[in-house]
């Protein structure tokens, strides 16, 4: 009898604990979700603000400010007035193809030069290799903003010697980008069931032409730089000024060779046993091997060119070939002054790259710890 | 020779040689080219008077001459001489003797150059007092006369006054070093805060709460969203008479706490941007702690707490030692960043801010290679932020490496 009753106690005693467990669990749980929401509403009001503000017609944006409105649309007067009035003032298409341009060619030309010195560092034995490697590390701390100036004052005037070694080097990134695009197209174009019949000329023509479409960013580079070297021998107010001074870096050289030297050398042994040249292993061994050192390596330079703000604000005037970043300033000096229009021109130029984001956030976290853990 | 020759380009060794040349040789070029190049050209540009015009540069004699007007500063005594002057002398302390013409036109509308609310003068003789000589005079005195000729090159940055003497810090280039004492202010502030909250952030987001990820990306947004864009944005949020910042402050404290003139006061300009610049970047580093949390070893927890170490040891016995390269990764980088502060400053506050407080060095080299086309100056500007950069991060190298061997 006593013993039951205890038990009942105990049994009571431990369902008021589990409560109380419960009670705090919920509770814990409370404090934090409203923090981490109180946390998002900090990170996130400037951006919808200004994609709400986009919106809304002129005199709202501001009328609204004094209370929650300011973050919500109103039903009645959503207009589209602010969006083309960008379009009405700057050539906003052109603007954007400027900086879609000039930043993926630099992010994708720089992941081939960047990799291949890095695969040369890490596994090629060659006189000096020591010393460069060295002298990339020690690279990685010089910031643009100390060459900025004397960098400006070589790009206006480029000797012709120079002028004749970057455009070589251009050259023979489209080549290499051919022979890699050749050699691909032809093998699916004689391996796929539509295209394995068609006569050897006709493949030959389909894989020139993916060349020549695949490489159009590069090739049509060298074309205006050509045809800028042609007029004289400032580089000021180019696609080229915005792209080549920022192929090679060192930092991205330094991720890659870190991961190089990670995969183990028996695999390149191997190749080479089989008769593998050094390019052949590079491609075929370790670039598939290297997906993610590439993706981060993409992503960190494409954050770091789609907003690069300071270079091209020194090299370009008006819109020819001016990008997004330095396109803004003109909604900011030229009156009338219109918050709608500005809000609208900021929220334009940050939702692709939000979406962008949204979609391949894994990759983008990823990426950015990796730069973290490693360097 | 022909050993050596045959060595590097003979054989495997010589086909490796030959690849290297191809493959790399377009990387190692362009950074010779476009990094190394430069920064060579940089150092032999900061000894000339280079214009960005073209016209023709000569070598400056001494060479260091732009060296030597960035660089001298100095700390003075201020004599004491009885205070003649009729009004407040302007800010620099030292202020240019007014002309002949100066005083004509303060006499004709009898007004005071300098007196408070007093309008009729800025607008009639402001130019023409301007455009005085360039001797600086002290408190009605020539500098000469009061024994300060020596120092007629400089200008005061600040001046104060400490057991009842005068004293002044005096500089060749006041801008310059208004601009690096500020890089140091954004850097103290921003450095330790971002650090703390970034760390705050990382556990917070660590904890097993379902759709954690949705707030990770929430932080996240920010760094994906372009500086120039977002210091236009916060630029409108932080106007002093409509802008949403001030208006939220208003309404959580009920109107108890006016806002702030933020951008436009000399004392709340730069802590405007550090706040900006702080939410915009503590994403990133976030990202960083949490993989550095996620890389420790749940064990460590669960012996730590079968040892009765409650949350708070945890943390500092556990969790703060296992991310010791974590955290001096973040605050290498971020120190450094905080030296190449431009976007922000450039777009928020172009004219450097009131009474400069947001000119930064970067910000002042640009202005003069760029603006004011003086490549040779700014360029012995940007050799001295190198020289800065790199002091500091060999501080902070050795500083790491001293306590990693008192761990061993």
């Amino acid at each position: 009898m006593t013993t039951g009753t205890l038990n009942q106690q105990q049994l009571a005693e431990a369902q008021r604990r589990e409560m109380i467990a419960r009670v705090i669990h919920i509770v814990r749980r409370v404090i934090a979700y409203s923090l981490l929401i109180f946390l998002g509403f900090v990170f996130l009001f400037p951006i919808i603000f200004m994609v709400v503000a986009a919106f809304k017609p002129n005199d709202r944006v501001i009328a609204d400010l004094a209370s929650a409105k300011a973050f919500l649309p109103n039903p009645g007067d959503l207009t589209m007035d602010n969006i083309n009035n960008v379009f009405d003032r700057v050539r906003f298409g052109h603007l954007m193809f400027n900086s879609l341009f000039t930043t993926l060619v630099t992010v994708i030309a720089g992941l081939f030069i960047n990799s291949m010195a890095a695969y040369v560092l890490a596994r090629l034995r060659w006189f000096g290799r020591t010393f460069m490697l060295s002298l990339v590390v020690s690279l990685i701390i010089i910031p643009l903003e100390a060459i900025a100036v004397p960098l400006m004052m070589q790009v206006n005037q480029m000797s012709g010697l120079l002028n004749i070694v970057t455009l070589g080097i251009l050259v023979l990134l489209t080549g290499l980008l051919w022979l890699i695009v050749w050699n691909a197209s032809g093998k699916f174009l004689s391996e796929h069931d539509a295209t394995r019949s068609l006569p050897n000329p006709v493949i030959n023509v389909l894989q020139a032409l993916t060349m020549v479409i695949i490489a159009l960013p590069l090739e049509v580079l060298a074309y205006f730089m050509i045809g800028q070297i042609d007029e004289g021998g400032s580089w000021l107010n180019s696609y080229h000024v915005q792209i080549l001074p920022f192929l090679a870096e060192p930092f991205s050289i330094f991720l890659f060779y870190q991961f190089f030297i990670g995969i183990p050398k028996d695999f390149d042994e191997a190749a080479y046993v089989d008769g593998a040249g050094p390019f052949r292993i590079y491609w075929q061994i370790m670039v598939p091997l290297s997906r993610p050192v590439i993706a981060t390596v993409a992503i960190l330079k494409f954050l770091q060119f789609w907003s690069f703000y300071m270079w091209p604000l020194m090299v370009t005037r008006g819109d020819e070939y001016q990008p997004l970043m330095v396109g803004m300033s003109y909604f900011q000096t030229q009156a009338p002054i219109l918050w709608g229009s500005i809000m609208a021109y900021a929220a334009m130029v940050t939702i692709p790259v939000l979406i962008t984001f949204l979609l391949f956030q894994k990759w983008f976290v990823a990426s950015v710890s990796s730069s973290g853990v490693k360097g | 020779m022909q050993a050596f020759f045959e060595k590097q380009f003979g054989g495997q060794r010589g086909r490796d040689g030959l690849m290297a040349l191809l493959m790399g040789g377009p990387a190692f070029l362009l950074l010779v080219i476009f990094m190394i190049w430069p920064f060579i050209r940089g150092l032999d540009l900061s000894t000339t008077n280079q214009r960005f015009d073209g016209a023709a540069a000569t070598r400056l004699d001494p060479w260091y001459a732009n060296y030597d007007q960035i660089l001298s500063v100095n700390l003075i005594q201020l004599p004491d001489v009885p205070d003649d002057v009729p009004y407040s002398a302007p800010r620099a302390g030292w202020y240019r003797a007014r002309t002949p013409d100066c005083k004509a036109c303060e006499d004709e509308f009898e007004c005071e150059i300098g007196a408070e609310g007093d309008t009729i003068c800025a607008n009639n003789c402001a130019q023409m007092c301007e455009k005085g000589d360039l001797i600086f005079r002290w408190r009605g005195k020539s500098l000469g006369e009061v024994g300060l000729e020596k120092w007629a090159d400089y200008e005061i940055a600040r001046n104060f006054s400490l057991f009842g003497n005068q004293y002044a810090i005096i500089a060749k280039d006041p801008l310059f070093w208004k601009g690096l004492m500020n890089n140091f202010y954004f850097a103290l502030a921003v450095v330790p805060v971002q650090t703390a909250l970034a760390l705050l952030l990382a556990i917070l987001v660590n904890q097993k709460l379902p759709y954690r990820n949705v707030f990770r990306t929430m932080y996240f947004s920010p760094v994906v969203t372009a500086m120039v864009i977002i210091a236009v944005v916060w630029k409108f949020l932080y106007n002093p008479e409509f802008g949403l910042i001030n208006e939220m402050i208003e309404f959580i404290t009920f109107g108890q706490v006016k806002g702030s003139d933020w951008l436009q006061s000399s004392t709340m300009a730069m802590p405007a941007i550090i706040i900006m610049s702080i939410w915009q970047g503590v994403g990133f580093q976030m990202i960083i702690f949490l993989a550095g949390l996620q890389d420790i070893p749940e064990d460590l927890y669960e012996a730590s707490g079968i040892d009765g170490a409650n949350m708070w040891q945890q943390f500092r016995f556990v969790t703060l030692p296992m991310l010791r390269n974590t955290m001096i990764f973040v605050v290498l980088t971020t120190t450094i960043l905080a030296f190449r502060l431009f976007d922000q400053v450039n777009v928020m506050t172009p004219d450097g801010g009131p009474e400069e407080s947001t000119a930064t060095m970067v910000w002042y080299a640009i202005r003069q290679g760029w603006t004011q086309f003086s490549v040779g100056y700014a360029s012995a500007i940007s050799v001295v932020f190198v020289a800065i950069v790199l002091i500091i991060s060999l501080i902070q190298r050795s500083i790491v490496r001293e306590e990693s061997a008192l761990d061993r």
